[in-house]
Parts: C-alpha cells; sequence; structure tokens
C-alpha cells in the first residue's frame, strides 16, 4: 500500500475552535456594507497572507468562498503586504473562510478601506450575523462553548458511535443539525449528532465557539467483539485458505 | 533434379522441433489499458428524495501480470499443403504468476451541505440554499493500493490451449564465422486460449479469497484506528472493509469468474501468451542447418612422395592440400505429404 488514505488532521484535529480554524470547521460572515475589504490571514500572531474582497452591486455572486489554507501556501515567498487573491462579492452576501489542507489554525482579519469609520471584523470574535459550522468525526462526548467572555457558556454535545453493522447505502446521509446561539444561549441546549453530519450555529451575540472532547467513545463492546470476529474469520481464511466465502 | 535432397519425417521433425525449442524461459508482462479511467457506479443518488444518498464511484481495478513460462513440448506437428505446418498443441509450465491488483480507491466528499437557506416565505428563491460551505475531500493524495496476487498455488489449474500455424523458410545465417542456410519455422499465427477454469480450479477459490482477505488487511492497517475504519464504514454504506474490497474489485458471486475476467479480458493474457510464443518460436534456433560450403574434401597435410608420380626423388616436406567445397544454391524447402524436403544443388 502506498500513499496516505486521508488527511490525517481530520482524525487527529478533534477539538475545534472557530477562532483557529482547521480542515472540519467553516465561517460566514455577512458583508452588509458596499466597500474593498482588505483580509489578513493569521496564524497565531503571525501575519500569513493578504487578500481583497470588492463588495458592490454588479458582482454575481452573493458568497465567495475563501480557503486560507490556498492563500497561505499561495503567498510563500510573497512580500508581506502582498495581495495574493481578490475576489468580488454582491453587497449583502457572505465570505466563507475555511481550510482545504494543512494543520490550519487560522483567523481573519477583515477591514473595509473605504470606510475608516468602519470596525474591522475579527474571525475569533464572531458578531451577530456570523454562522459557524463544524463537522466533528471523532465519536463521543464534546463539550460546545462560547468562549468569547470571561463567563463561558456551554452546552453538551455527542457524536454517536456508528454501527457498522447498520450500515445502509440506502441510509441518507444526515443533514446539518441547524442552532442559535443567542442571549448567552445555545437553542437547542443540547446535541446529538452522527459522525460527519455538521452543526450549524448562526449567533446573534459575539462569540468565540469552541468544540472540545471529553470523553471519546470507541464504541460498545459488541461492536468491538464483533469486530474480532471479523478479524478472526479473515485471519481464519487466510491461514487456512479455505473456509466459506469472505463475507 | 536437385542435387542433394533430405526428407525428414513429421514425427522426427517434431523430435527435431523439441530438442530446439522448449526449456527456454519466456517473460511476459502486462497491464490492463486505461482503466485507470474508467468507473464502476455502484449505486445511485436518488432524486426522487431531497436528501441525498450515500454512494460511491469507484474506479475500475487496475490489473497488471508479471508471469514467466517455459515450452514444454510442442504435440501433434502435422505437415500441411501450402508450405505450412500445424503444432496443434504446445505444452507450456508456468515458473512465475503474478497477478497485481491495483485499486485507486475514489475521492469522496462529505460536508458540503447548506449553511443558510432562503426563507420559505420568499419568492421564486424561497427554500433554496443561499449559502453553502464547501466539501471535504477524502483520498486525494494518491491513494493507489497496489497489491500482488501470486497465482503460483493455482498454476496447475490455470490450463492453456495453445497451437500455431507455421510456415518454414531459409535463412542465411553466420555462426562463429561461418555461413549456413538455416531451416526456420516462421510463425503465421498463433492462437491461445485459457481453458475455462470454472471447473478445474478446484481448491483455487479458497486461494483467492485468501489474497481477498490479505488485501483487507492491508487496507484495514491503513488505517490509525478502529473508530476512523468505522466513520469511514459509515461514509460509504457498507459493513465491512471485506465487502468494500470485494465492491471496489468488481467481484460478486464467483471469484473464479472475477479472476477470468481479469486476466482474460483486463489484462488480455490470450494475446500476451500469443505474443511471447510468437516471439520464441520467430527468434529461436534453427530446426537443421546446412553450411553455404559444402566441404567434401577436408585441408589435407601430406608428404609429396605419398602423391606419388614424381619422376626424380619428391621434395621435402609438407605441401597442404586445400579443402574442396561446392558453393550450396538454389536451397529449397517444402512439405510433401508426411515429409519435409530439404533440397540444394552445388555450384561447380
Amino acid at each position: 500500500m502506498r500513499g496516505q488514505l486521508f488527511a490525517s488532521q481530520l482524525y487527529t484535529q478533534v477539538d475545534l475552535d472557530s477562532g483557529a480554524l482547521v480542515m472540519k470547521c467553516f465561517i460566514a460572515h455577512l458583508l452588509r456594507e458596499e466597500g474593498l475589504y482588505h483580509g489578513t490571514v493569521m496564524l497565531g500572531e503571525r501575519f500569513v497572507a493578504g487578500f481583497v474582497i470588492e463588495v458592490n452591486e454588479i458582482a454575481d455572486e452573493t458568497q465567495v468562498t475563501v480557503d486560507l489554507s490556498e492563500l497561505h501556501f499561495g503567498a510563500r515567498g510573497t512580500a508581506p503586504n502582498e495581495v495574493v487573491k481578490r475576489f468580488a462579492v454582491k453587497t449583502g452576501g457572505y465570505v466563507v473562510l475555511h481550510v482545504g489542507q494543512g494543520d490550519g489554525g487560522y483567523h481573519v482579519l477583515l477591514r473595509n478601506t473605504d470606510d475608516d469609520q468602519s470596525r474591522p471584523w475579527n474571525s475569533q470574535r464572531l458578531d451577530d450575523g456570523d454562522i459557524f459550522s463544524a463537522i466533528p468525526l471523532r465519536p463521543g462526548s464534546y463539550t460546545l462553548s462560547n468562549v468569547s467572555s470571561e463567563r463561558t457558556v456551554a452546552t453538551r454535545l455527542v457524536v454517536t458511535y456508528p454501527d457498522p453493522r447498520e450500515n445502509s447505502r440506502d441510509r441518507p446521509r444526515p443533514t446539518p443539525v441547524y442552532a442559535t446561539f443567542k442571549r448567552r444561549r445555545f437553542d437547542p441546549d443540547a446535541f446529538t449528532v452522527d459522525p460527519g453530519q455538521g452543526i450549524v450555529i448562526a449567533t446573534k451575540d459575539t462569540a468565540r465557539f469552541t468544540l472540545t472532547l471529553d470523553q471519546p467513545d470507541d464504541g460498545s463492546d459488541e461492536i468491538r467483539e464483533w469486530h474480532e470476529q471479523q478479524r478472526a474469520e479473515l485471519f481464519r481464511i487466510i491461514r487456512g485458505r479455505g473456509g466459506r466465502a469472505v463475507e | 533434379m536437385s542435387d542433394v535432397t533430405l526428407k525428414v519425417s513429421e514425427q522426427t521433425f517434431g523430435e527435431v522441433f523439441n530438442l530446439v525449442y522448449p526449456g527456454k524461459s519466456l517473460k511476459f508482462k502486462g497491464e490492463s489499458p486505461g482503466a485507470k479511467d474508467a468507473a464502476i457506479k455502484t449505486s445511485e443518488t436518488s432524486t426522487e428524495t431531497s436528501k441525498s444518498k450515500t454512494y460511491l464511484n469507484v474506479t475500475v481495478p487496475w490489473f497488471a501480470i508479471d508471469a514467466e513460462l517455459h515450452l514444454v513440448a510442442a504435440n501433434g506437428i502435422e505437415f500441411n499443403d501450402g508450405n505450412t505446418f500445424t503444432i496443434n498443441e504446445i505444452d507450456i509450465a508456468w515458473d512465475k504468476l503474478i497477478l497485481k491488483v491495483g485499486l485507486d480507491i475514489p475521492t469522496m466528499k462529505f460536508g458540503g451541505f447548506c449553511l443558510f437557506k432562503v426563507p420559505k416565505s420568499v419568492p421564486v428563491f424561497g427554500g433554496k440554499c443561499a449559502l453553502e460551505v464547501p466539501p471535504i475531500d477524502l483520498f486525494t493524495k494518491t491513494p493507489d493500493i497496489e497489491i500482488p496476487l501470486d497465482l503460483s498455488p493455482i498454476f496447475k489449474f490455470i490450463i492453456t490451449e495453445i497451437s500455431a500455424i507455421c510456415s518454414i523458410e531459409i535463412r542465411a545465417e553466420n555462426e562463429k564465422g561461418k555461413d549456413y542456410w538455416a531451416v526456420h519455422p516462421d510463425p503465421i499465427a498463433v492462437d491461445a486460449d485459457l481453458v475455462d477454469i470454472h471447473d478445474t480450479l478446484g481448491q483455487a477459490p479458497a486461494i483467492l479469497y485468501a489474497a481477498v482477505g490479505t488485501i483487507v488487511l492491508n487496507f484495514q492497517a491503513a488505517f490509525p484506528a478502529t473508530w476512523v475504519m468505522d466513520v469511514f464504514l459509515g461514509f460509504v454504506g457498507l459493513p465491512t472493509m471485506t465487502s468494500l474490497v470485494l465492491d471496489v474489485l468488481d467481484i460478486h458471486d464467483d471469484i473464479e469468474e472475477w479472476l477470468m475476467k481479469a486476466l482474460e479480458q483486463s489484462i488480455g493474457i490470450d494475446n500476451l501468451l500469443m505474443e511471447v510464443i510468437f516471439d520464441a518460436i520467430l527468434d529461436g534456433d534453427a530446426v537443421f542447418k546446412t553450411p553455404k560450403l559444402f566441404e567434401i574434401l577436408e585441408e589435407k597435410k601430406v608428404k609429396p612422395d605419398e602423391l606419388g608420380g614424381f619422376a626424380v626423388a619428391a621434395p621435402a616436406g609438407d605441401v597442404t592440400l586445400p579443402a574442396v567445397s561446392f558453393p550450396v544454391i538454389k536451397p529449397e524447402v517444402v512439405f510433401d505429404d508426411d515429409e519435409m524436403v530439404l533440397t540444394f544443388d552445388f555450384e561447380f
């Protein structure tokens, strides 16, 4: 076997943070005002790339998707203030920030250069109208928190362990769970999702969301036993070169 | 009427053929052409419901073969009219038969869902997705798996029927500085068929299932933890890695049929066999040869008095009598009833 089946970050990065985006989380920010927005991709305290979004009425798209890792890798060897990429979106549209590859850990500063009075937006401090989405994969019990202030607000999120015996091609993929964060409360106030099922949180307050694994779930004893049986059967077939068909 | 006529019977010809050709190791390799670009759609996406169904488009498995064989004997040689002969059966023995199976795990996507829908109260666009997150790709990093299946335990079940029609021709050759007329079989057509191995495989299915089992274990080992594998299987909608590997390999109920398909249709082992045997006969040694200069008398040193006839005493020392040779011209070979007839003339 050669190569890697998939990006290791998908299973090693279990805890998620809206203030340090990785491959399994996304932020959507509403661009209400027309103007030329200058974006800065940050990795911790370090500037890694610059980009520009033109927000106006003549743009066709209502959504612009920005891959922060692409900007980061594309900016290597360029001057610190150099704009790596330019985007355009219709006034009132959204910029969706995500990480296509790599370790991530980015946040973004966005400033409307046409409006000196406007306050720069910082993705580490989400605001009314912003949307955070995450796709937890690791089964287990998590704490979903808003850590934007000293008075942390938290709720519970459970990612169920998938029972492979129940898998079926006809089973529809689960749709995301939609929630709001408003007046320092999550609604709903508890979540249960399947691995890979998204959660989408529209915030009405200032927020920085974190998802922290408290207790991993490695499946029931029954599932583990079933796996052992499957494995033993495989070994028996391979060693004995016989027996019933593999399946 | 030719000066020299040599006749060789079918039986003798066959015996000479079997002295010259068998034993040489013949190697060949091959792979399924363009398989990596093709795809098997293993399930459909339903358009009846708004929810998407799990589906998996898998690329056709890629096959390659690395083989070595040798000719054992040519049986049933028959001389034909029209200066050709037929070998009704060429026995071969496999020395190596490695079937390589390559799996290209298809890129899968998850995520890619809607963040925000337009309220249903909005005309035209109501209920439609206004904002989407980009999907996350799985299996993008050249995740090919290449597993060699050693088919040596089932050599004896892989029976081939090979026949050939050859013409016979005479080529001018030089060997160690001497020129020859060499009689060579010249293949016109070779036909190779794998006998349908369904009924002859015997214990082979078990061996093949064991090979599949090995692939499954290899695949499982690529997953860092059981939970990752179970999450992945959930995405694919299959219960076990075994079912996934069988699916990706496109093995259904009949593993013998799968093997035949892989060897015959994907790799075209018949054609490869034909080519290698064609080349082996074409490039083989001559079955008969005769020097271009046919020596009647060897070079000889004699004392002059041995020659006699001298009126006075013969000179001392030896004299060399040169060899006496006749150039061989107009060599021809034809099949006449049950005999190969080789004729040539001497140029005086």
